[in-house]
């Protein structure tokens, strides 16, 4: 089966004269199916490789081939319509405020052109596998953390998107709404074949995973499967 | 949780089964930008109240000046000019010489042919008037009154005593009987030139006292009998000028119509070619209020700017996030147009509101200005101003709101839009 995602001697650079060099040289492919986890200490590039993987920035150099497209060939509009096939789940929940957790999950649906009648049921679907059904007219500010991220969770999910990328999707939860997410998460991962690519420095978080990919200074050190042993130390 | 073995739930890809959208649900998109204007209401009620006041500013200034350029246009044509006149060719603007209009007849033929019959036939002559120890420069009209009642309002001002009927009376202006110190039954001599230049002068009794209100005309306007003219002037038969009311909408029709019916031995002109000052002054006035509105505008578009770019920079993960959901770059803009948009929207409805009902206030009321303004009217018979409301104006004005609105938001939007995702999510 063709890869969802393909990182091809990825650099990237930040700064004014690309002096910070957050990845050097990544190489990297996921398949249907996988569950993934990108490892290491704060500043090794797991967030800017999840970002270049979502179509969310751009490498220096290399490749990133998304559903068989290449990102840097593709214009603002073709990134944003590739960005469709994506589900995404942030560190800090990223819902949109004024909007119920039903209307969250609601909005990449409509964004994607689906109908009234088939938005209703894919929403209803999703905050009901995530055990969020019953909160689905508050808005994000009645909802507890552990709430939000799971209506996060239901809006990655809603739109059937071949891969779920998720940056630090326990970084802001308490240690039980940390664990239920990712009983959650691998659920999704076990029983749907959801594939799942998350970056995470919290090895009850990694160790979840099928695929650890550890990440130091910019480069992957390390592949490896569970147990977790001492992947985190490089 | 059942296991989907024949219907995956997450399909592999397939780029070709997604399209763009266009411009996202545009209910769900409305309902956002109000639901976010409501996300610091003090602001939005503030941005708000500046546009509704700019708004309001400007249909209330609209409506005055629509009632200023009334007032003026009727008390130029009402005291004197009328919409149209008709003079003999070669007739200069002024009454250095008479120049008559020939076979007078013919011409209200043609008025009646075309339907146009307010019409008033005059003579017009410069004179001296004499009385006691003083003289002044003056102008008589010799008029048939009821025939000058219909198109012009003089016959109708008349504050003491009764128009002129018989060859030796006379009806003068306010400010002509209070410089001469004349009452009813006073007597003033008249000198000026008869039709072949000889010198006549023929005391007058004054039957008449009639104010206009505008202190230029009363002080110099005289009106007596045509025939008592004419046989003043040795002008028997003699007409100098045909004065026709008109609505304002038909003048210029008419006056071409006109003019092609008489031939070239006549002049048709309309007010605004016999008054140009007053044209002018009007134009200048439009333009002035032009240029007022551009700099309204103005600085409502830099407030909903300022507003509209304060929100987008607070929010600019939020517009990260909905990029990364999927949103094109026309869509996030069209999200903050349509925020510009309903500041806009809210503000035109308060603003029209209350703009409008203010411009009825004054439609009624006015305003007395008998404090602010000098007395010495010139294109006015009044100091009260009051607002005549333009609904096409109103429309205008609410249209260029929101035009204005829109474009606004564009500079933000367009920021909004083109941001990277990935630093938009990671703003702080």
């Amino acid at each position: 089966m063709e890869p969802i995602i393909t990182v091809d001697n990825v650099w990237r650079h930040f700064g004014h004269q690309h002096q910070e060099t957050a990845l050097a040289g990544i190489d990297l492919t996921i398949e249907p199916g996988d569950f993934l986890c990108l490892a290491g200490p704060s500043g090794s590039g797991k967030t800017t490789l999840l970002n270049l993987m979502g179509v969310l920035d751009l490498p220096s150099q290399g490749r990133v081939t998304v559903c068989s497209q290449d990102t840097r060939e593709a214009s603002p509009r073709q990134r944003a319509l590739l960005r469709r096939h994506l589900g995404f789940i942030f560190q800090a929940y990223q819902l949109i405020p004024v909007l119920t957790a039903f209307e969250n999950v609601e909005y990449p649906l409509i964004l994607a052109g689906k109908g009234h009648q088939q938005r209703t049921k894919l929403v209803n679907e999703a905050l009901g596998l995530v055990g969020i059904a019953e909160h689905a007219n508050k808005r994000p500010g009645e909802l507890s953390g552990g709430q939000q991220q799971r209506v996060a969770v239901a809006r990655a999910l809603a739109g059937q998107p071949p891969i779920i990328l998720a940056d630090e999707p326990t970084g802001n939860l308490d240690s039980k709404a940390s664990a239920s997410l990712m009983d959650l998460l691998q659920r999704l991962n076990q029983e749907l074949g959801i594939t799942l690519a998350l970056s995470s420095h919290d090895p009850k978080v990694i160790e979840k995973a099928k695929r650890i990919v550890l990440l130091n200074d910019g480069q992957i050190v390390r592949e490896q499967t569970p147990p977790l042993g001492k992947a985190l130390h490089p | 949780m059942p296991k989907r073995q024949q219907q995956p739930l997450m399909p592999a890809c397939q780029t070709g089964a997604t399209t763009a959208s266009g411009l996202a649900d545009l209910s769900f998109t409305l309902t956002i930008a109000f639901r976010n204007l409501n996300r610091n209401l003090r602001r939005s009620l503030l941005t708000i109240s500046a546009i509704a006041f700019a708004l309001i500013c400007l249909l209330v200034f609209n409506a005055l000046k629509n009632g200023l350029h009334q007032t003026m246009v009727t008390t130029t044509t009402s005291t004197d000019i009328a919409s149209l006149q008709i003079h003999g060719q070669g007739y200069g603007g002024n009454l250095i010489s008479l120049t008559e209009i020939p076979q007078p007849e013919q011409v209200t033929t043609a008025l009646a042919a075309l339907g146009l019959n307010t019409f008033a036939r005059r003579l017009k002559a410069s004179a001296l008037l004499l009385a006691g120890p003083k003289s002044a420069a003056v102008v008589l009209h010799g008029i048939i009154p009821e025939e000058e009642g219909r198109v012009t309002s003089v016959q109708r001002q008349i504050i003491r005593g009764e128009t002129a009927r018989g060859d030796k009376e006379i009806l003068i202006g306010a400010g002509l009987a209070e410089a001469f110190a004349l009452e009813l039954g006073g007597r003033l001599t008249i000198m000026s030139q008869d039709i072949f230049g000889t010198t006549v002068s023929r005391a007058f009794t004054v039957t008449g006292i009639y104010r206009t209100g505008v202190v230029a005309f009363d002080g110099a306007h005289l009106f007596l009998p045509l025939a008592a003219l004419q046989s003043f002037l040795d002008a028997d038969g003699m007409i100098t000028e045909i004065a026709i009311a008109l609505p304002q909408a038909n003048q210029a029709s008419a006056a071409q119509r006109l003019g092609q019916r008489l031939g070239p031995n006549y002049q048709v002109k309309t007010w605004q070619e016999i008054a140009p000052d007053v044209t002018q002054l009007i134009e200048l006035n439009d333009t002035t209020m032009t240029i007022l509105i551009a700099i309204v505008f103005l600085l409502v578009a830099m407030g909903i700017v300022n507003t509209m770019t304060t929100i987008t920079f607070e929010r600019f993960r939020e517009f990260g996030t909905i990029a990364a959901l999927g949103a094109t770059p026309c869509d996030i803009m069209t999200l903050v147009i349509a925020e510009a948009l309903v500041l806009g929207l809210v503000a035109s409805a308060v603003g029209s509101v209350i703009g409008v009902g203010c411009c009825l206030f004054l439609a009624s009321h006015g305003i007395d200005l008998t404090s602010l303004t000098s007395t010495n009217q010139y294109f006015t018979n009044n100091h009260i101003l009051r607002a005549v409301l333009d609904w096409r104006q109103v429309a205008l004005t609410n249209g260029f709101t929101l035009l204005t609105a829109t474009l606004a938001g564009l500079p933000p939007a367009w920021t909004a839009a083109h941001q990277n995702p990935a630093q938009a999510i990671s703003h702080t």
